[in-house]
């Protein structure tokens, strides 16, 4: 599927002028508006700029605004724009400007977010006047047949105390300036309609932590798993990988792993960390299994789901082992922990122990058993999974004659001794989906992937043996997380890997003649959308057609409305990709107008200290 | 000058004896204060190993509100006192509370919110004082504050605290005369600190005298001779005013920060239980031997929404619409224009309530929300019958506009010395009430903004002149005096006359050894007072890290020159590698 030479970039390809809808105190009810800060209350305050005026509704870091309507009044299909505020810097730690949107007929919302400084491509504003918190930057949300629709406006609220005072919700502080509608003509809507039903081009696999929304919102309903999942609805993504937990913690209601609730730990290091378990105590009590409500909507909107899980993770460095309490199969099994070359324990559940390998296959033999489409174990976080530990040293000694702990540690011959216990480990992972598959009697069977280590060293590292893996259909899918992550290192979260195809090389050779998928993680999280396009342009380059992206998630993660993802949900049409590098690689940038007053106050004055 | 040698004495690296590390917290009392397991309104006890020492150190998080504890010291004698703490992994400060146990407040110490990035493995030293010991214990509590009712996690806002051992560092004879021939002198005394007494507030909900005082009297050990406390902003008084009204906020029941909030809470709790912070800071000041300068914003009469102006409510602007500044364009502004006499009257008559408490000065901060004067008619009106032409058809640069607006703020400063001098009189004070003002970049910026500071120089209207930064548009990131010769403008001004010069050293958070460089520079270029805005403690300048080490002795002019002299070597804090925390080994990678 192409969209011939236009650029479906937001709402910027469409040929009908936009209506400002600036009269948001038209909201209802009219009880939920206020003109003096009020909690539980949206705040009207007037405001005009440089093309508009009107009243915009605000809620503050407390106030835990209820849920109202705008009437759109509008027919046919329109493109949806927001106007936010930047919201002012600090004092409302943790916490974004959000907004939740979602029109009447809708069956979930969605949440629109903005950092409280230098959103991505928007750095240059620090020095500007006005500040950025005196200007409205646009947010597209989507295209939607408006007929007999309204649009409902809410502000996310974490309930982190008990009671009806400020300090009960934490939310994002919102300013919401504007509603923009831009018609679409037959033409245009069919144009969408037609890029909707197409296949072709959804080449994006999302990953969702099924943690962090948890943490900052303290989820307890149905819907607010919903809200994670539906902005993927008509984009390119194909594929959710949903994270079902990590080491013996389980985000589903398991059986064989901790639901991780908690109850032992009486004070957390981190308020979120306190909502996330007891949003988990909340879903147990009333019975709703998000995993279970994630895989229905994924599902719902089209796409696979494919539930991940960390290998690591069974115990984590104080103050943060909040997971460490309670009977945990570290505790269970001091016998399997890890070795290091001197000989000493170390905090890992060591995979050369079958016992490790059975137990980690169980947990993901019991996801499998839900109607998922694949599994997909996480090797980018918490290795090493195998070191020293004495089976092996002995095993190494009996083959080769000597002690591994006398080698250097990137030793090729012991590396290669060590990644056996791995592929093992993939076998049994693959042996048990297919047994899993036999079971339901379908014919596809539940895929693997496997998210690794992004360069050949840090594979071999770890243990990792791509090649082997692809060679002998162990692994359908392989998804190299960075590629500067060296062993000990950590993450490299904050680093830009693929800027370079020849980076691929390992991989593309590791999969060659097998039908294994490469799907490249784009990092760092939030980047501008030229520089995703930029990437996935390497990326396509290369001969690869998919692309993952890491932390996707909702408002918290990359779906967040702002530019970047109106690149990032588009990034599966090469055609676009392409005709925007061979042209001039811009037309992505923030839309924004600087406001001229606010209330009383013009902006065309200092207002700092 | 009786300092003895040219040590440098930062922090405790002059000391000749070695250190004694305690590294056994979980002997804190009481016992049942403490829990290997996290619970509310408990210190959890953790064991450590690092390269210097191993022990169990106290760990709270953000919502524990862990209660004050006591670690019985028994030593005896003059000691150096530093604590390690560990930062974790974030872009977030630890921080925690010590005094002894015969002060009145406590101390608050803390890491930079950049040290747990780049430091996630190491413990950070913080060394705090030289303190004669004997029969004296350290208490140590966790920074926390009332958020909501009842006893359950959501009640308390707190500092996440971790706290790993103190160290104790035995002073020789020697060693402890020369340290208190240091204190006695006052030579040294060269540092003016800012206080805007408004985000020890906003950020703890303060609200008691004992949190009052412990933003003044920790700067007794230090080279600071001034504080500069902040006041009132326009009509807003940081205490009971019979003419200004206070930031309490009372129409407003929700904020667009959680810090507003608190600072309002904050400020009718001080109302209702009749504390006045400006009265117990400029006390507790006195009795530390530091002088006081009760600063004042002059401008802040009316505030922005959404942030600000739940301070609006009551205030003098709502009631004289008629003194509102009008821009070039006849158009008003948000701001009341000094070019109205009873604009300047009622500043004056705040300023003549606030030099009636114990203070020492008076400042001006021009520093903020300028301007204060544009085109207003009497200006306007004035200059057309003076000059045959409309202001408003010249340049707004033009010299003589702006020769002739800034006569309404030389005239305002005459009005303020006369104003105190009248109270001084009425006080019969031995000594006059000292006038600073804290100004803009170089002499054009001040013109513009109708400061013509060589007639207040030259006229004596002004005793200190504070320049916030070299950089325009009061740029507070901006490297101030990067070029030294930047400063040159104000040498000359105040060469010759007994006005003191203070530039202020922006931006707020610098490497140590640029802050030394920085004050390096400005000496050689006859400079001897330095100013430093917003120099507070949990999230200010004196967290007690290698910047305030280095800040807290600038004004030993002698250390700073042999450092120089020695080729200016990095000044960092403490560290100690953490090898283990609990039972993880710190060579594991932790994140995810």
């Amino acid at each position: 599927m192409t969209t011939g030479s236009t650029d479906h970039f937001a709402d910027r390809w469409l040929s009908q002028p936009p209506v400002y809808l600036t009269d948001l105190d038209r909201c209802e009810p009219a009880a939920a508006l206020t003109s003096v800060p009020r909690l539980r209350h949206w705040r009207k305050i007037e405001y005009t700029a440089d093309r508009l005026e009107g009243t915009m509704l605000l809620a503050g870091p407390q106030t835990a605004a209820p849920t109202i309507t705008y009437p759109l009044e509008a027919s046919g299909s329109h493109a949806i724009s927001i106007g936010l505020i930047q919201p002012h810097e600090g004092g409302h730690p943790g916490r974004r400007s959000e907004l939740e949107l979602m029109l009447t007929d809708d069956h979930a919302s969605t949440v629109l977010t903005l950092p409280d400084r230098f959103p991505e491509g928007l750095s240059s504003w620090a020095g500007e006047h006005p500040p950025p918190w005196r200007s409205i930057v646009e947010l597209f949300w989507k295209i939607a047949d408006l007929d007999g629709q309204k649009l409902v406006l809410s502000q996310p609220a974490a309930r982190v105390k008990s009671g009806d005072e400020a300090s009960s919700f934490a939310c994002g502080p919102i300013q919401v300036a504007y509603i923009k509608l831009v018609p679409l003509t037959l033409t245009e809507a069919c144009a969408v309609e037609e890029d909707r039903t197409q296949k072709e081009t959804r080449r994006l696999f999302a990953h969702n932590d099924s943690h962090g929304p948890h943490w900052t919102w303290r989820l307890t309903s149905a819907a607010q798993i919903r809200r994670e999942i539906e902005p993927y609805r008509d984009t390119d993504f194909s594929r959710m990988y949903w994270e079902a937990g990590g080491g013996d913690e389980s985000h589903h209601f398991s059986q064989l792993a901790r639901v991780p609730t908690q109850e032992e730990v009486g004070d957390f290091s981190r308020r979120g960390d306190r909502l996330h378990a007891e949003s988990w105590r909340k879903f147990c009590a009333t019975g709703i299994n998000p995993f279970t409500v994630a895989i229905e909507h994924t599902h719902e909107l089209g796409l696979e789901f494919h539930a991940a899980w960390r290998v690591s993770g069974f115990h984590y460095p104080p103050p943060l082992d909040h997971n460490n309490f309670g009977e945990t199969f570290y505790d269970q099994h001091p016998e399997w922990r890890g070795e290091d070359r001197g000989g000493h324990r170390t905090p890992i559940m060591a995979y050369a122990y079958k016992g490790v390998r059975e137990y980690a296959v169980s947990l993901l033999r019991e996801m499998a058993q839900y109607p998922i489409d694949g599994v997909c174990p996480l090797f980018n976080r918490r290795l090493p999974l195998v070191e020293y530990e004495p089976p092996l040293v002995e095993g190494f000694k009996r083959e080769f004659g000597t002690d591994p702990r006398e080698l250097d540690e990137r030793d090729s011959t012991w590396l290669t001794y060590r990644s056996r216990v791995l592929t093992q480990f993939m076998r049994d992972v693959r042996e048990a989906m297919n047994e899993v598959g036999r079971q339901r009697g379908q014919n596809k069977k539940i895929a693997v992937s496997a998210v690794v280590e992004g360069t050949e060293a840090a594979n071999k590292f770890f243990g990792c043996d791509l090649k082997t893996w692809a060679q002998e259909g162990l692994v359908d899918t392989l998804i190299p997380y960075v590629s500067d992550w060296e062993p000990r290192g950590g993450p490299g979260g904050d680093t830009a890997p693929w800027t370079d195809a020849s980076e691929l090389d390992y991989f593309i050779e590791a999969v060659a003649g097998t039908s294994c998928l490469l799907a490249p993680n784009l990092m760092p999280r939030h980047m501008s959308p030229e520089a995703f396009r930029q990437r996935a342009a390497t990326i396509y380059s290369a001969g690869i057609d998919h692309m993952f992206l890491w932390d996707c998630a909702g408002g918290y993660g990359r779906a967040n409305y702002r530019p970047m993802w109106s690149a990032l949900r588009r990034l599966g049409h090469k055609d676009e990709v392409t005709a925007w590098g061979q042209a001039d690689e811009t037309g992505l940038g923030w839309t924004s107008m600087k406001l001229q007053s606010i209330g009383d106050w013009s902006t065309a004055y200092a207002d700092a200290g | 000058m009786p300092m003895l040698d040219s040590a440098d004495r930062l922090t405790d690296r002059w000391l000749g004896r070695p250190p004694t590390y305690l590294a056994d917290l979980d002997r804190c009392e009481p016992s049942d204060a403490l829990t290997t397991t996290p619970m509310l309104r408990r210190w959890r006890t953790l064991p450590f190993t690092a390269d210097a020492c191993e022990g169990t150190m106290l760990v709270a998080g953000p919502e524990t509100a862990a209660p004050d504890v006591t670690y019985p010291l028994a030593v005896q004698g003059w000691h150096a006192i530093s604590f390690g703490m560990y930062s974790e992994m974030h872009d977030e400060s630890r921080a925690f509370r010590a005094r002894l146990t015969d002060e009145n407040q406590f101390t608050y110490l803390a890491s930079r919110p950049d040290e747990g990035r780049f430091q996630a493995e190491h413990l950070l030293e913080r060394f705090w004082k030289i303190a004669d010991l004997t029969d004296r214990q350290i208490e140590i509590g966790q920074i926390s504050h009332r958020v909501g009712s009842g006893d359950e996690a959501g009640s308390f806002d707190c500092v996440a605290a971790n706290i790993a051992y103190l160290k104790l560092v035995p002073l020789t004879p020697a060693e402890v005369e020369a340290h208190e021939a240091d204190l006695a002198q006052v030579e040294t005394k060269r540092l003016f600190v800012h206080n805007d007494a408004h985000g020890y507030i906003w950020t703890l909900g303060a609200h008691t005298a004992e949190e009052i005082r412990r933003e003044v009297v920790p700067f007794a050990d230090s080279d600071v001779a001034r504080i500069y406390w902040e006041a009132a902003v326009g009509d807003l008084t940081f205490y009971p005013s019979d003419i200004g009204h206070m930031p309490t906020a009372d129409e407003a029941s929700d904020f667009m920060r959680v810090g507003d909030h608190t600072h309002a809470e904050s400020w009718r709790k001080l109302r209702d239980d009749g504390i006045d912070p400006l009265r117990i800071a400029a006390e507790a000041a006195r009795q530390a031997g530091i002088e006081l300068h009760a600063s004042y914003r002059v401008a802040g009469f009316h505030f922005p929404a959404p942030i600000y102006d739940s301070w609006n409510a009551g205030g003098f602007y709502e009631d004289h619409p008629e003194l509102l500044c009008v821009g070039r364009n006849g158009e008003p502004a948000p701001r009341l224009s000094y070019a109205y006499s009873e604009t300047r009257a009622l500043v004056i008559s705040l300023l003549c309530e606030i030099a009636r408490y114990p203070v020492d000065g008076i400042a001006l901060l021009f520093n903020r929300r300028p301007p204060l004067l544009e085109y207003e008619p009497p200006l306007v009106d004035g200059f057309k019958s003076e000059f045959g032409t409309d202001p408003r058809d010249l340049p707004e640069h033009k010299p003589q506009w702006l020769a002739y607006r800034a006569g309404v703020l030389t005239k305002f400063m005459r009005e303020v010395r006369a104003g105190l001098d009248q109270v001084d009189r009425d006080l019969e004070r031995d000594h006059p009430t000292q006038v600073s003002a804290v100004v803009l970049s170089g002499e054009a910026e001040n013109l513009y903004r109708a400061m013509d500071l060589r007639t207040w120089v030259q006229e004596r209207l002004v005793d200190t002149l504070i320049p916030y930064t070299s950089a325009p548009d009061l740029d507070s990131n901006a490297d101030a005096w990067s070029d030294p010769a930047s400063i040159r403008f104000f040498t000359s001004l105040v060469e010759g006359t007994n006005c003191v010069l203070a530039p202020n050293l922006m931006p707020r958070s610098v490497p140590a050894s640029d802050l030394r460089r920085r004050a390096h520079e400005l000496y050689c270029e006859g400079v001897e007072n330095f100013f430093a805005w917003d120099c507070v403690f949990q999230g200010g300048r004196a967290r007690f890290d290698d910047y305030w080490d280095v800040l807290r002795r600038l004004g030993h002019r002698d250390e700073i020159e042999a450092w120089a002299a020695a080729g200016k070597p990095p000044v960092r804090s403490g560290t100690a590698r953490l090898l283990s925390l609990g039972d993880w080994d710190m060579s594991y990678a932790t994140p995810g």
